[in-house]
């Protein structure tokens, strides 16, 4: 891990906790409610479940798993501000400072049936950070991923604006990563392109289908990515 | 006045809630929690943003879509029939307007206000739906929008359902649900999308079509999706 890249991001949130808007990074609260609304769709059932929000601000992912039934919830961030004000007001969720790089850290947490990182991998390791996701999961488990994508132009000058810093995936990229965490513990993936629609009156984003073979036609802004973990380690 | 029928289809709908509240949490009348989480989803996704607006969730259950709605930032009040089920939730959960009533009683329903944002998730099959569409359409604010999701009347498995339960349960055809949309008046647009069961069901349960004005899908969907918008003052 990139430490002085961690820290930068670290003290970037720092002020964006400071901040009133609910919607944190998302450019408004459409895309907010949008993307809310594609990741709980692709969490799939969560009553009874462990579930795991990773890099999670002000925390509303979170709090939505435990109202729709989630057994435990846990969230993550590295911003203490986030931190420390959701166990003053939310004190049902377990939240705490930290990060997917520290194994020790992670090894302490047991396992999770749900785990998300929205708007996360392009400020980590993407693969390093996948494969810690995935060892956290509980067989039968599942792993969805909100991202921006690295061949969208409008990426590729945030890309520019923060250089070594800001580095999101490409589709391909997340296949390969997704392949290689299903070749390990036997699992299968799959993506969606999340482009900002030319009318954008009903929705901001129109999302494709579920896909293995991301060719897509123009580059999306944002890629969703879920992958499952299966019931039992495969034997081959 | 309402007719013999209608009170015993209110008299079917309020009996069946109160032994499913009985059971306690569940996914009510979804045929599992998969789908169930996924048309919650769905609704908040297609709901065009609710932080810091005037939400009315018609037919709350159990209330989570209602709490998903607050925790996304908006003002809410959740409806439902049983006045048991709206006090435990208002005692339990104070931040959201619990009310107990009947869409088919007027004065309830005209006593609603006008919100930015109406969602009726699986509600229409339970009552004369055309009529309570067009109740409900009154109270979108202007520049508001309503969000649905229905039983298709044209999916064969759901006509199956409308037959065993005849005279309580009816599900709009595509072509109907196109010709209320297309009348409903002040819309700035409307679309809808069908939610047909995934043949690989491991990932998502349905596979979600664009949004369109003119459905024509190879087969019909096992559900219908809806956006109205109402045009601004």
């Amino acid at each position: 891990m990139n430490e002085a890249r961690e820290a930068f991001w670290a003290d970037y949130y720092d002020e964006l906790s400071q901040r009133a808007e609910p919607w944190l990074d998302y450019s408004n609260e459409r895309v907010q409610a949008q993307t809310f609304g594609a990741v709980l769709s692709a969490l799939g059932p969560v009553v009874g479940r462990r579930c795991l929000d990773v890099g999670c601000g002000f925390g509303q992912l979170g709090r939505a798993l435990e109202a729709i039934g989630a057994n435990q919830v846990m969230g993550i961030d590295v911003t203490s501000q986030f931190i420390e004000r959701l166990r003053a007001q939310h004190p049902s969720i377990r939240w705490e400072v930290g990060t997917l790089d520290n194994a020790a850290y992670c090894a302490s947490l047991g396992t999770f049936d749900r785990i998300s990182l929205v708007e996360v991998l392009q400020y980590v390791s993407v693969g390093p950070t996948l494969r810690q996701a995935w060892e956290l999961l509980a067989p039968g488990g599942r792993l969805v991923v909100v991202v921006p994508n690295r061949e969208c132009p409008i990426v590729a000058r945030a890309m520019q604006r923060f250089p070594g810093k800001y580095l999101p995936p490409t589709a391909h990229e997340l296949a390969s990563v997704g392949d290689a965490l299903c070749t390990l513990g036997g699992g299968s993936w799959a993506l969606q392109g999340m482009s900002f629609a030319e009318d954008q009156t009903l929705n901001p984003y129109a999302i494709s289908n579920w896909t293995r073979v991301p060719a897509f036609v123009t580059a999306p802004n944002r890629l969703l990515f879920a992958a499952l973990k299966v019931s039992e380690p495969s034997l081959s | 006045m309402p007719t013999q029928a209608e009170q015993s289809s209110r008299q079917f709908w309020e009996s069946h809630y109160r032994e499913l509240f009985a059971r306690g949490p569940s996914w009510l009348d979804y045929s599992n929690e998969k789908v169930q989480l996924t048309t919650l989803g769905l609704c908040l996704e297609a709901s065009g943003g609710v932080a810091g607006r005037d939400c009315l969730d018609l037919g709350c259950g159990h209330g989570q879509f209602a709490q998903l709605l607050a925790i996304a930032g908006a003002r809410v009040t959740a409806v439902d029939l049983l006045e048991e089920a709206m006090a435990e939730r208002r005692a339990r959960l104070p931040d959201i307007i619990w009310r107990a009533g009947n869409l088919l009683d007027s004065t309830f329903v005209d006593s609603l206000g006008v919100f930015d944002r109406v969602f009726l998730l699986e509600v229409l099959q339970c009552v004369p739906w055309l009529e309570v569409l067009r109740a409900v359409w009154d109270h979108v604010a202007p520049a508001g929008r309503l969000v649905a999701m229905v039983p298709c009347g044209d999916c064969p498995i759901i006509q199956r359902v409308v037959a065993r339960h005849a005279g309580v349960f009816s599900a709009p055809t595509q072509a109907e649900l196109v010709d209320a949309l297309s009348r409903l008046g002040d819309t700035e647009y409307w679309k809808l999308r069908g939610l047909t069961f995934a043949s690989d069901q491991s990932l998502a349960p349905y596979v979600v079509s664009p949004w369109t004005h003119e459905p024509s899908w190879a087969s019909p969907p096992n559900r219908l999706q809806f956006v109205a918008q109402k045009r601004s003052a």
